[in-house]
């Protein structure tokens, strides 16, 4: 019976762990008097629909500040930031510094923005991240267009396949759009750029913020934690108007930025010598042969499947790394895709090394997996004896020569007398 | 019949006027005196940018000023002018402003391009992928109609000199990075092992040599053998000395110091007495 309750709590554990891959709890915030909130049903009824637990307030409903922590502990898992107008209003609510911490502590963000609405709270808070906005009132424009009342772009300006793998021809309506430059920093994950020909501007003054492929519409940020944030520069993106067009595209972003999709963990991460010893049984030595493999798991929204991938790379290091070496496939099952190094031999230097996968690639969540070990130096008695060098025979053979003579020597020293013999002398006779 | 003729003829007239046109297009270099500048001639964008083949000019001082300049009907200046100087294909474009001027009918444009102030990544992805720097210009407002604003590739740019790796992390960034390899010290260098028998070879047959000069000189005769107790302590002489040649040829092949001390007193004690012996009786006789 107790073997029978530990096991349905082990599968119960299972299926939450499973399933809360990506976070429920969200906080919407609002400002009903720039963007109604029924202007956005469309998805935010998706993401109920998919477990979602959402939490709404109008900005301007309250003065007091919305509590993202009970002392130590987050909340919300997501916040969604509407266009809002009055940056202090948006700034009392959550003060910058509150959205750098949930940030900071694994919490998702979705912040949108328009070019009549660009809170100093959001504005700051991307500017951090290295992601800088174009400011209140630039709209992108595009000469060329087919629609010049509104920006349209085609998939072809998509930048990342994890988030969204556009087909052939789509177009996205953004409407009236910011865009924004940004940094050259490794966490950021450009989604979408504006076409050639477009470039922002402020009301035909003609100092433009972004021109032509420079200016991102929208863009993702994951940091070291794992935790993603998106910014997109056009209040109608999300809208139910545009779902026609940009549903599928908006569905993906919602389901990237909230963990849904893309995230990818290694399992099993061991390493051995090549006849399967493991470091516990026999320490690694110097030139020892020794194999290592791990295990890489892709969740699909669903469930994990494998992540099959030729970009993974291995390192072992000591400060600086002695070793990178590219995996290679070495079998799967229903999870999980394993990658081995084949057989490579240990530096011949001694002391503390890391063996080490760290995984980064732009649009999946980062994994690093890595084992501290000493590789010890050879023994006295590990070395080649002197025999086994040819250039010791000379000096070895010397050596046995001269004992065999020594032994010769004293033997026949001893038992040849010289007592009674007489040496025989010859007298010159000329 | 002939008046709608007249009448396209003359629509044709005024949306080609109305279209945006780069008249007396021609880049020059002003950082090189030597090099003569290239007529493009009028651009416009009626021809389309499939038809029309872009300029090449080949680049090979890293520090070269490309000027480009053109002229533009000063009753309908642009709104947005710029020149887009990259790789499309890359997504990595830089973009230009122009230096106008103004005189009389006609706007004077003018557009610098310094080499040396292109951003490195773009000039490494150049490198990396073998393909042309290219510059596109855009003339354009939003009076105009969509296919009567300027968007043509004018130019290509060969760049043919080194340029030096340095952070391109915007290209490469997570990219797969280069195998290393550890470079292992080279094993001690040995002599080949014929040489090493041509010496053993030497030495035993210069040991032998010893030893038969030694018989055939009466050194070693042999005819003092002991007899009777002494012949007793004269093995025991000779094992003490072939057991600690023994002892000191374990110790070599790997046995403990310890052990080979406890050898060395278990042999030296008897080896003692009877060498001891065997040296006072039959010394006499030596």
């Amino acid at each position: 019976m107790q073997f029978s309750w530990s096991f349905f709590l082990f599968v119960l554990l299972q299926a939450i762990f499973a399933l809360s891959s990506q976070s429920s709890k969200t906080l919407v915030l609002y400002d009903q008097s720039v963007e109604p909130l029924e202007d956005y049903t469309v998805y935010l009824r998706d993401l109920e629909e998919r477990d979602y637990e959402l939490e709404y307030l109008d900005i301007n409903s309250t003065s007091t500040a919305v509590d993202l922590y009970d002392k130590e502990q987050r909340l919300y898992d997501n916040i969604i930031i509407l266009p809002t107008k009055g940056g202090k209003n948006l700034a009392r609510h959550v003060p910058i510094k509150q959205l750098i911490r949930f940030f900071e502590n694994e919490g998702n963000v979705l912040c949108m923005t328009s070019p009549g609405a660009v809170p100093n709270t959001i504005r700051l808070f991307l500017n951090e991240l290295g992601i800088y906005p174009s400011p209140k009132g630039h709209v992108v424009h595009d000469y060329f267009s087919s629609s010049p009342d509104e920006l349209v772009v085609s998939s072809d300006h998509l930048l990342n396949g994890h988030v969204y793998n556009g087909k052939k021809g789509e177009q996205f309506v953004l409407g009236e759009s910011s865009a924004a430059l940004l940094e050259n920093r490794e966490q950021i994950v450009p989604i979408l750029n504006a076409p050639r020909t477009s470039f922002t501007d402020f009301k035909g003054k003609g100092n433009s913020w972004t021109s032509g492929t420079q200016g991102f519409l929208v863009v993702g940020f994951q940091n070291l934690n794992n935790a993603r944030l998106v910014w997109i520069g056009s209040n109608d993106f999300l809208k139910n108007k545009n779902q026609d067009a940009n549903q599928e595209f908006a569905k993906e972003l919602l389901k990237w930025t909230f963990k849904e999709k893309s995230v990818v963990k290694s399992v099993h991460a061991v390493h051995s010598h090549v006849d399967g010893t493991d470091y516990d049984e026999v320490p690694y030595k110097v030139k020892d042969k020794v194999v290592y493999s791990v295990g890489f798991s892709e969740w699909n929204g669903e469930k994990w499947v494998p992540h099959i991938t030729d970009d993974l790379q291995f390192e072992l290091r000591q400060v600086d790394p002695y070793y990178r070496l590219t995996l290679k496939p070495s079998g799967n099952d229903s999870e999980t895709q394993y990658y081995t190094t084949g057989e490579f031999i240990l530096p011949d230097r001694h002391g503390v090394f890391t063996f080490l996968t760290d995984y980064r690639k732009i649009g999946l969540s980062s994994t690093t997996d890595k084992d501290v070990k000493a590789i010890r130096h050879l023994a006295n008695d590990e070395y080649p004896r002197s025999w086994e060098i040819s250039n010791s025979w000379v000096y070895l053979s010397a050596v046995c020569g001269v004992i065999v003579a020594w032994i010769f020597f004293v033997v026949s020293f001893v038992t040849t007398s010289s007592v009674g013999r007489k040496l025989e002398t010859f007298k010159k006779t000329n | 019949m002939q008046f709608f003729k007249t009448l396209a003829t003359l629509v044709t007239c005024m949306s080609f006027a109305l279209a945006y046109v780069a008249q007396d297009l021609h880049v020059s270099f002003p950082s090189n005196k030597g090099k003569t500048s290239v007529m493009i001639g009028k651009v416009g964008p009626e021809l389309g940018v499939d038809e029309a083949t872009p300029t090449l000019v080949t680049v090979n001082n890293p520090n070269e000023v490309i000027q480009i300049n053109f002229a533009v009907d000063s009753s309908d200046k642009p709104f947005q002018n710029t020149l887009l100087v990259g790789l499309p294909s890359s997504n990595l474009e830089m973009v230009f402003e122009p230096e106008i001027k103004d005189n009389g009918k006609l706007s004077m444009y003018k557009y610098k391009i310094d080499l040396a102030t292109l951003d490195a990544a773009l000039l490494q992805e150049a490198f990396k992928i073998l393909e042309p720097v290219k510059a596109t210009l855009i003339l354009a407002s939003s009076t105009a109609e969509a296919k009567d604003n300027l968007f043509r590739e004018i130019l290509q740019l060969d760049l043919d000199f080194d340029v030096a790796p340095s952070d391109s992390s915007l290209v490469d960034r997570f990219a797969i990075k280069p195998e290393i390899h550890h470079v292992f010290h080279p094993e001690p260098k040995r002599v080949a092992k014929t040489i090493a028998v041509i010496f053993v070879a030497i030495i035993i047959v210069t040991i032998l040599s010893l030893l038969v000069t030694w018989l055939n000189s009466c050194a070693a005769a042999f005819d003092n053998i002991p007899a009777g107790a002494n012949a007793l302590y004269f093995l025991g002489f000779i094992a003490t000395i072939v057991g600690f040649e023994v002892i000191f040829a374990r110790y070599y092949l790997g046995t403990s110091i310890f052990e080979t001390l406890f050898s060395s007193l278990y042999l030296g004690a008897p080896g003692l007495l009877a060498s001891t012996k065997f040296l006072r009786s039959f010394g006499q006789t030596i």
